[in-house]
């Protein structure tokens, strides 16, 4: 009987997480900032519109044959694997295509995740702006074949409740890092 | 409800249901339940469709378009449950093709190997 009950006070015990070390606003970079651009919906997009939650922001282009999946599944995999419920923190995929991404067209791929990200598009010159503010740079690869490349900044930006850029991480950072800052994040009071 | 007087063996039920609900929410269940999941959650779908034909809203701007999991014969890398989770781990190949995903562990590969697996459909015209 005492053997079983160890056995499920272990099994129970092992769902509850540790808390998450804490993110030092002292090391912040101190680039980003607000920014406006057009969903898939073809709304006006603010990055002040979603202030009180943590964001992930990406800068990529749907049809990206490598690095975006890959971010994309360590983004969804970190917020999983840091206890949140998708909806508590807003992921921001910012294409950096906007010739072939227009809304339609990240409509059909944000539909394509069980949580859709929010898809941003804009001018070339809004997304200058905003690769700017956030020291991405991005160029097109010339092709012979109408599926061109983008290469462009493969960062994973963090946002604080309060629209702060926080910290940036590789593409290829540990997923259980990123799930670290993000919990960080949340424990963190709006 | 539980009475004050239940006995031993009704609380040590009750508590490993709640132990088992706890698991399940952690990841337990079928591999290919987990997996239709886990492809669902991941964006899988961009490239490969939601339903693994190949049809994904990214497909048709792909210089090496993804297959239909359907046809066996179309797998490049084997289409045992091993050899599509080791294409998911490892990647498929060149530029273009499939991307390592090394931010799965083993076991979610294997689980959405699994999932790819049952929507498998026997070549028509029989075994070759």
């Amino acid at each position: 009987m005492r053997i079983v009950l160890t056995f499920v006070l272990a099994l129970l015990s092992a769902c509850q997480r540790a808390p998450a070390p804490a993110m030092s606003e002292a090391d912040r970079p101190g680039f980003g900032g607000d920014f406006t651009l057009t969903t898939q919906d073809n709304q006006p997009f603010h990055l002040a519109d979603v202030r009180g939650r943590p964001v992930v922001l990406f800068f990529g282009y749907t049809s990206c044959p490598d690095m975006c999946p890959m971010t994309m599944s360590r983004i969804t995999g970190a917020i999983s694997r840091a206890g949140a419920k998708p909806s508590d923190v807003v992921t921001l995929f910012v294409s950096v295509d906007p010739k072939r991404d227009t809304p339609a067209v990240l409509k059909q791929y944000v539909a394509s995740f069980k949580t859709p990200p929010i898809a941003l598009t804009g001018t070339d010159e809004e997304i200058r702006r905003v690769a700017a503010e956030y020291h991405a740079s991005y160029e097109l690869v010339p092709s012979a074949t109408p599926n061109y490349l983008v290469n462009h900044t493969t960062a994973i930006f963090l946002i604080d409740r309060r629209g702060r850029l926080r910290q940036y991480f590789a593409f290829d950072e540990k997923p259980e890092s990123l799930a670290d800052a993000l919990r960080s994040l949340l424990d963190e009071k709006g | 409800m539980l009475r004050r007087d239940s006995s031993p063996l009704l609380v040590v039920v009750s508590m490993l249901s709640m132990a088992g609900t706890a698991l399940v929410a952690g990841g337990c269940g079928k591999a290919e339940d987990r997996g239709r999941q886990l492809y669902a959650e991941r964006g899988c779908a961009v490239c490969h469709g939601a339903g693994g034909r190949g049809d994904g809203p990214s497909a048709g701007r792909l210089d090496i378009p993804p297959r239909d999991f359907a046809n066996v014969r179309a797998y490049r890398h084997g289409s045992s449950q091993h050899d599509i989770a080791a294409s998911i781990r490892e990647g498929s190949g060149p530029r273009g093709a499939m991307p390592p995903f090394r931010d799965l562990t083993d076991e979610q590969a294997s689980d959405i190997a699994a999932w790819i697996v049952s929507l498998q459909r026997p070549p028509a015209g029989g075994p070759p």
